[in-house]
């Protein structure tokens, strides 16, 4: 495998940590976070998270019900089917 | 994307899983299906780098009107310790952005339709339809995934020659 560089600028050797870009400084926005749910209570249910806050703003046993529900709300993304903890974890999609 | 920003998504929780009793956080983007004049609300689609094609959940097809009968194609798939058998149509997926911007990119693939589907999310995005798509970067370390217009991998790391 060749890899042709098409900056062909040198990067130095200084030791430490590489200066921040101005994009790495943007993608380091406090505003990315890892989003968090609390999905006690609603298991066996399909639910749907505000996109914001990770919290369950619709849940119902019925997928067609979260969608229809899901459609009419802003900052909402559908999930699946939240399990039981007895249930099985499967390894990759299954 | 048309301005080269990244569109950046935080990690969100998977219900499915925890790892020594602490809670697993994985790369999903709020993606939607389009077909029949029908769009699904957005959906939690997970970035799947070792999945081969996009798939989805069979009830997703009913929502959208699809017949499954009527296929572009079947693929067994051997995942989880079973085999499960996709049919494949082409629809419309887009990808909205994290923020309230509205701003979305829209294409089409070929999506495969599971029946028994058991991820929490209702779409895997894999290779074939979305990772060629977009140069896609998730970072475990940051928490966060970044999806950029597909050309800007060789922008950064020049072209790979075999």
């Amino acid at each position: 495998m060749v890899v042709v560089s098409r900056d062909r600028g040198s990067t130095g050797g200084a030791r430490g940590p590489a200066p921040k870009s101005p994009q790495r400084r943007q993608l380091s926005s406090a505003d990315v976070k890892p989003i968090r749910t609390d999905f006690k209570g609603y298991e066996g249910k399909y639910v749907a998270t505000d996109t914001r806050t990770g919290q369950v703003v619709i849940a119902d046993e019925n997928l067609k019900v979260v969608l229809e529900k899901a459609r009419k709300l802003d900052h909402v993304v559908v999930g699946g089917r939240v399990p039981y903890a007895d249930e099985p974890i499967y390894v990759g999609l299954g | 994307m048309a301005d080269k920003a990244p569109w950046l998504y935080p990690y969100r929780e998977d219900p499915q899983q925890t790892r020594l009793g602490q809670p697993v956080f994985r790369p999903f983007v709020p993606v939607s299906l389009v077909a029949n004049d029908t769009s699904t609300p957005e959906l939690e689609g997970l970035v799947d780098t070792g999945a081969d094609a996009i798939l989805a959940s069979d009830l997703l097809a009913d929502e959208l009107g699809l017949n499954l009968t009527e296929n572009d194609g079947e693929e067994l798939h051997a995942v989880g310790g079973r085999t499960i058998t996709a049919r494949y149509k082409t629809v419309t997926l887009r990808l909205h952005h994290h923020e309230d911007s509205g701003a979305q990119r829209e294409w089409e693939a070929p999506v495969g339709f599971v029946d028994g589907w058991h991820s929490f999310g209702l779409v895997l995005l894999g290779n074939v339809g979305f990772l060629d798509h977009f140069t896609v970067t998730a970072s475990r370390f940051s928490q966060a995934v970044a999806v950029e217009d597909r050309d800007r991998f060789d922008d950064r790391f020049g072209v790979v020659m075999a």
